[in-house]
């Protein structure tokens, strides 16, 4: 009486466990719009850059991104398309674009590179401290999701685990439950962080692109200002605040100052 | 055979003086100003039988016809050249301001009829009206000196252009006057310019042709011509060429106009020279930059090229040389290009490139050929293709640039059997040591080719809807099931209860029944009650499945529960006795003792357990 009773309640859970899953699946999979339209505009896209008409690969790429939306590959592709076509700024623009979206792409990585080696500024960025860059490293290991899929995995062995610490009587089973359950309530934390840094990183949009060469960097939010320095196109700042045309800057060598906001595009 | 080739060359000798067909060339200044009166000829290389003269409309005849006949004989190398030349001159003036054409002359020769070509006439208003005697004589000897009498022009073909685009500059010395001399020429530094001259006429005796310039009809003499191909974007100022001019005015003071016959005659040489600095304006060019997307190759070449290439030879020795040519054809700053790039494999040695051009400069720019010669080495055995040179030229008419592209040449390199102690394992390879892997040129990655699933906007799963959902629902989960398996749990330790309770009910039962047997002296079942009634009570109240039950575990789980050693001892004495009654029958004696004493240990555990 008393099994049939669990027994019940197990096939219950399951059933609710499956419907929970065919929800978020139901949630995650949005109606892909004609993809056979999408690949061979995409196709297309990739014919006309090997005959080398970049500008055609552009304008294609760029529809697909109007029209359809963004991922890491259209806008790695658009930043190549960019480039070959001799439009620096452009091609840093989409190559950070493609890295926000896929931070750990040794494509993207070694592709922004080469297109930073070949802007005219040489900033020196300021050396993280190696126990930082270790972190940052092991953090960038997985996407976001990947991280966030973890958090929930860890938390749900954390709680099987408690389950059988709280219920068993046997000592033994208790000491390696806890100790079991410590780690993962750990990986189930450090996951769920790395995964809410990513997502701040990315969803971070103080980021801009200089698209201009040749632009002042003044004191003051006003064309009287002073020019402290000079910055060319495909130099990457981080925007602090904004005052009318204005924007203040900050390049990764720490020097600050204000520029025209026209001159600059977001990431 | 000699015969017959002197006779074919005199038939060919006679044939060209007879063949020479009958033409008309007119000879008449293109401008004129209104009042002037001027000479038209007709020349004619055969006698006509007839003239008509044309209608000369807009135009009044003053005089003409007048024929006159020259002949020019010529012998060179003993062949006579016999050159006639028959004039119909007529003086005509012009009267109005206007274009004019002065019509068609016909001339009938051999029965045939030949028309002129009707050649336009521009007539200008201006006063000085001055006679004049056919083309290119119009210099006067003018009594005074205008300031705009003498002028140094320079024209350009073009004032908005491409860098690197050839642009003819043409300086013009315009006079109304008689030049004596030129000299103390500052020719500009055509500073921002690539320059080539192409006529330097200066103090050489030139020809004259008329135009007008400003409304006044002046004498133009080409003095210098340069080709010059812009080397900077923006706007370039050419400096003014500057020129001092000895003009020769006739003297009318120095002899008071005395004789006319003097001065009707060319002023009897009473003249004055007057020295004159005159200058050209100076011109600005616009210069436009190229368009975007200038390709990689591109090295500054401007114009129409055509490239040819070819290699040597493609099967060579290694270690042996061969030469990829490039030869580049066209017109343009040829002598401005640099070598295009040869990216040659690895294993080979490229020496220095050579470069041959042949040009030749006119008035439309350089035109020639450059031959560019790429030596090289091959120190590897294999089949390779050569790298595509690659040579691009931006095209100033369509504006737009043009790549031309060598051939891939397959190059097969066989191996060296001449090197030093034979064998080709001994090859030397200078310059390529064993290298992990050389990074030649640094490019992008190329192009991800799967379609990826586009996202209007980037979504992150961890803190979403779901993902809190997913959290919740474990949790919920995990909740149920502690709750569920607690209570499993419970009502597990609860059937325990229920039994240890019954445990005694049961004991006494099966005790009562072993009573019945004891009544009834059947010693056997008697005992196999007493044992079963024992035996159950324990594994019922100490929780112990019946199968596992042994006097180890029970004495120990008996003392760990309490029970005092005494008590033990007696629980377990009666089953020992039990089991040896079983099988001994003298043991019916202590059967009343055996219950008494199963009797009091179940009271006694009752109490402790």
């Amino acid at each position: 009486m008393l099994l049939l009773n669990l027994r019940i309640n197990y096939k219950d859970m399951k059933k609710i466990f499956l419907s929970l899953l065919f929800t978020f699946t139901a949630i995650f999979s949005f109606a892909s719009l004609d993809k056979a339209e999408i690949a061979k505009l995409w196709d297309q896209a990739a014919a006309t850059y090997a005959e080398g008409d970049f500008e055609k690969a552009i304008e294609i790429y760029k529809t697909l991104e109007k029209e359809q939306g963004v991922s890491a590959s259209l806008y790695y592709n658009l930043g190549n398309s960019y480039f070959k076509n001799h439009n620096l700024a452009n091609a840093i623009l989409n190559y950070n674009r493609a890295l926000k979206l896929y931070p750990t792409s040794s494509d993207i990585l070694h592709n922004l590179a080469i297109a930073n080696a070949t802007t005219t500024n040489k900033i020196k960025e300021m050396p993280k401290f190696f126990v930082v860059r270790w972190i940052e490293s092991a953090r960038n290991i997985m996407s976001s999701d990947a991280w966030a899929n973890i958090s929930i995995v860890g938390l749900a062995i954390f709680l099987a685990l408690a389950v059988s610490f709280l219920l068993s009587r046997n000592s033994g089973t208790r000491k390696s439950s806890f100790t079991l359950g410590a780690i993962m309530l750990f990986v189930t934390i450090t996951s769920a962080i790395a995964s809410t840094t990513q997502m701040e990183i990315q969803s971070d949009d103080t980021y801009f692109i200089v698209m201009e060469n040749n632009v002042a960097v003044k004191s003051s939010p006003d064309n009287a200002g002073k020019d402290i320095f000079i910055l060319n196109e495909g130099v990457k700042v981080n925007v602090t605040e904004n005052l009318g045309k204005w924007s203040k800057i900050v390049i990764v060598s720490g020097d600050t100052g204000w520029l025209e906001t026209i001159n600059i595009e977001k990431i | 055979m000699k015969r017959l080739i002197s006779i074919l060359f005199f038939f060919a000798l006679t044939t060209s003086s007879f063949a020479q067909s009958f033409t008309i060339d007119i000879d008449t200044p293109s401008i004129v100003a209104v009042g002037e009166s001027f000479r038209i000829e007709f020349k004619m290389n055969h006698k006509p039988e007839s003239f008509e003269a044309p209608s000369f409309e807009g135009f009044d005849l003053i005089a003409g016809p007048s024929i006159s006949q020259s002949t020019n004989v010529s012998i060179i190398n003993g062949s006579m050249n016999k050159i006639s030349v028959y004039t119909y001159s007529y003086v005509v003036l012009a009267t109005k301001k206007g274009n004019y054409n002065i019509g068609v002359a016909k001339a009938i020769y051999e029965d045939k009829e030949y028309k002129s070509k009707n050649i336009p006439i521009e007539v200008v208003a201006e006063s000085s009206a001055t006679s004049s005697q056919g083309s290119g004589q119009q210099t006067k000897q003018a009594t005074t000196l205008a300031k705009d009498d003498v002028l140094l022009v320079m024209d350009i073909s073009k004032k908005n252009l491409y860098k690197g685009e050839a642009v003819l500059a043409t300086v013009k010395l315009l006079t109304r006057v008689q030049i004596a001399g030129l000299d103390g020429a500052k020719i500009p530094t055509f500073a921002g310019f690539w320059m080539q001259e192409i006529n330097n006429k200066l103090g050489q005796n030139n020809e004259t042709n008329r135009i007008t310039y400003n409304n006044k009809i002046y004498d133009a003499t080409v003095l210098k011509e340069y080709l010059l191909f812009p080397q900077q974007n923006g706007e370039i100022t050419i400096d003014p060429m500057v020129l001092n001019a000895t003009i020769r005015i006739a003297d009318q003071n120095a002899r008071g106009g005395n004789s006319i016959f003097e001065s009707m005659f060319g002023g009897g040489g009473y003249y004055r020279d007057i020295r004159r600095t005159i200058s050209s304006k100076p011109i600005t060019i616009k210069i436009k930059p190229y368009p975007a997307n200038i390709p990689a190759s591109f090295n500054g070449a401007v114009g129409e090229f055509t490239m040819d290439s070819e290699l040597s030879s493609d099967i060579i020795v290694a270690n042996s040389a061969s030469n990829l040519i490039l030869d580049i054809k066209g017109n343009g700053n040829l002598q401005l290009i640099s070598e295009p790039k040869l990216n040659l494999p690895t294993s080979f040695e490229l020496y220095k490139i050579q470069a041959e051009e042949s040009v030749r400069v006119t008035n439309t720019g350089v035109i020639g050929e450059k031959e560019y010669t790429y030596p090289f080495i091959a120190r590897a055995k294999g089949s390779y293709t050569m790298p595509i040179v690659e040579f691009t030229y931006f095209n100033p008419n369509t504006a737009k640039f043009v790549t031309l592209k060598s051939k891939p040449f397959p190059i097969s390199v066989s191996a060296d059997t001449t090197s030093n102690s034979g064998g080709e394992s001994k090859t030397i390879i200078t310059g390529v040591t064993k290298e992990e892997l050389k990074i030649i040129g640094s490019d992008i990655r190329y192009l991800m080719p799967e379609t990826p699933e586009l996202k209007k906007s980037n979504k992150f799963f961890i803190w979403s809807l779901s993902y809190n959902l997913t959290i919740v629902a474990l949790i919920v989960i995990f909740i149920l099931a502690l709750f569920l398996l607690k209570r499993v749990i419970k009502e597990s330790k609860d059937t325990v209860k229920i039994k240890s309770k019954k445990a005694n009910k049961m004991a006494l039962r099966q005790l009562k029944e072993a009573k019945t047997y004891l009544d009834k002296s059947e010693s056997s079942s008697f005992y196999d009650a007493v044992l079963k009634s024992m035996w159950g009570y324990v594994a019922d109240k100490l929780n112990i499945a019946k199968a596992s039950l042994s006097r180890d575990n029970v004495g120990e789980k008996l003392t760990s529960k309490g029970v005092s050693e005494e008590d033990k001892d007696k629980f377990l004495s009666v089953i020992s006795s039990c089991e040896e009654a079983r099988y001994s029958p003298i043991a019916s004696s202590m059967m009343s003792e055996v219950y008494n004493n199963a009797m009091d240990v179940i009271t006694k555990f009752e109490n402790k357990l």
